[in-house]
């Protein structure tokens, strides 16, 4: 063993532990808007017809970015609860939730990849 | 102990000193239409069309909303006493006089801008050790600023504007000894966009991510 094979292998190490931890975070992510996350607080999404929570798709757009979006129309309404509505199931703010408590879905997911 | 009544409340009192656009004192005169000046420019001092008005040292002095302007008059829903021009007065446009607070009962007034208050308590962890550490929760402070239809952009913007400024990260929300309230800067406060909602309003969502410290009280 070298000075620069012990290198390699600690780089690789870091590596496949960062993409654990940007793939376990993603997941999290799109957990955290759809169904609601005790990490965040948020709600997940309400269900009625269920298109909403349906609409919202991941995607990779690069290794290192991803996003989920929803091409429901009235999806900002519902985020924002524009028209003060309980909800039997999910709720609003699932979006802002997720967006605030990321510091913390990244601790979280990083506690379970290195422990 | 995490006392949500007191947030809400310091959270309310923050609010309520909102300043969105001020002539400053100047002379100013009350028409039957409005208001007018001789000098300085009402849209300079960031008026627009939409916002709801305080006068102060006029005779009548309830606030009225803006339904035109220009740089020297500015048109008032429903006009105003006569008074003559007189200096050191002011117009100010600060949060809408109406007011939508959780659980209460509120009909919108036709035409006039109003505010409606969400707080989202948000998760919390324990972020020290013993039975009174500390804990730390994530609230979001959601006030809307609801302005009429059709006025377009500029008094919705304003009032985003002046909101996000007025939660400044880092800005300190005073609340009892013992627990500590702040505006995060690592998520700092947004706006949403301009989203049409009940019928004859328009409304623009503002985000205050906050950060609230209290001890655990076990």
């Amino acid at each position: 063993m070298s000075f620069e094979s012990d290198m390699n292998a600690f780089t690789a190490k870091v590596e496949k532990r960062h993409r654990e931890i940007f793939l376990g975070s993603v997941l999290e992510v799109e957990r955290s808007v759809k169904e609601g996350s005790e990490i965040t607080g948020a709600p997940g999404q309400p269900v009625d017809t269920g298109f909403l929570k349906g609409s919202w798709i991941p995607e990779f757009i690069s290794r290192w970015l991803w996003s989920t979006s929803t091409n429901a129309e009235y999806g900002p309404h519902v985020e924002e609860n524009v028209r003060g509505v309980t909800f039997r199931v999910g709720g609003p703010h699932s979006v802002k939730l997720t967006i605030s408590g990321w510091p913390r879905i990244v601790d979280a997911v990083r506690a379970r990849v290195v422990g | 102990m995490y006392d949500r009544r007191a947030v809400r409340l310091a959270l309310r009192a923050k609010l309520a000193t909102l300043v969105v656009a001020t002539t400053g004192s100047t002379a100013l005169e009350a028409t039957a239409t409005g208001y007018a000046r001789a000098s300085g420019s009402f849209l300079a001092d960031g008026f627009a069309i939409g916002m709801e008005v305080t006068p102060v040292a006029f005779t009548q002095t309830d606030p009225g909303v803006i339904t035109g302007i220009s740089a020297l008059t500015m048109a008032i829903a429903g006009g105003r006493a006569v008074q003559a021009s007189g200096s050191g007065r002011s117009l100010q446009a600060g949060l809408p006089s109406r007011r939508e607070y959780e659980n209460v009962s509120f009909t919108p007034t036709a035409g006039a801008p109003y505010v409606r208050e969400q707080y989202v308590p948000g998760p919390g962890t324990k972020i020290t050790y013993g039975p009174t550490g500390i804990v730390e929760y994530l609230p979001l402070y959601v006030p809307q600023i609801h302005v009429p239809s059709g006025v377009g952009v500029g008094a919705a913007d304003a009032y985003a504007d002046a909101l996000i400024t007025l939660f400044a990260p880092g800005t300190p929300i005073t609340l009892a000894a013992g627990s500590e309230l702040r505006v995060r800067g690592d998520s700092t406060p947004s706006s949403g966009q301009l989203l049409q909602s009940s019928p004859g309003f328009a409304l623009v969502p503002v985000t205050v991510p906050l950060l609230l410290r209290t001890r655990n009280s076990i």
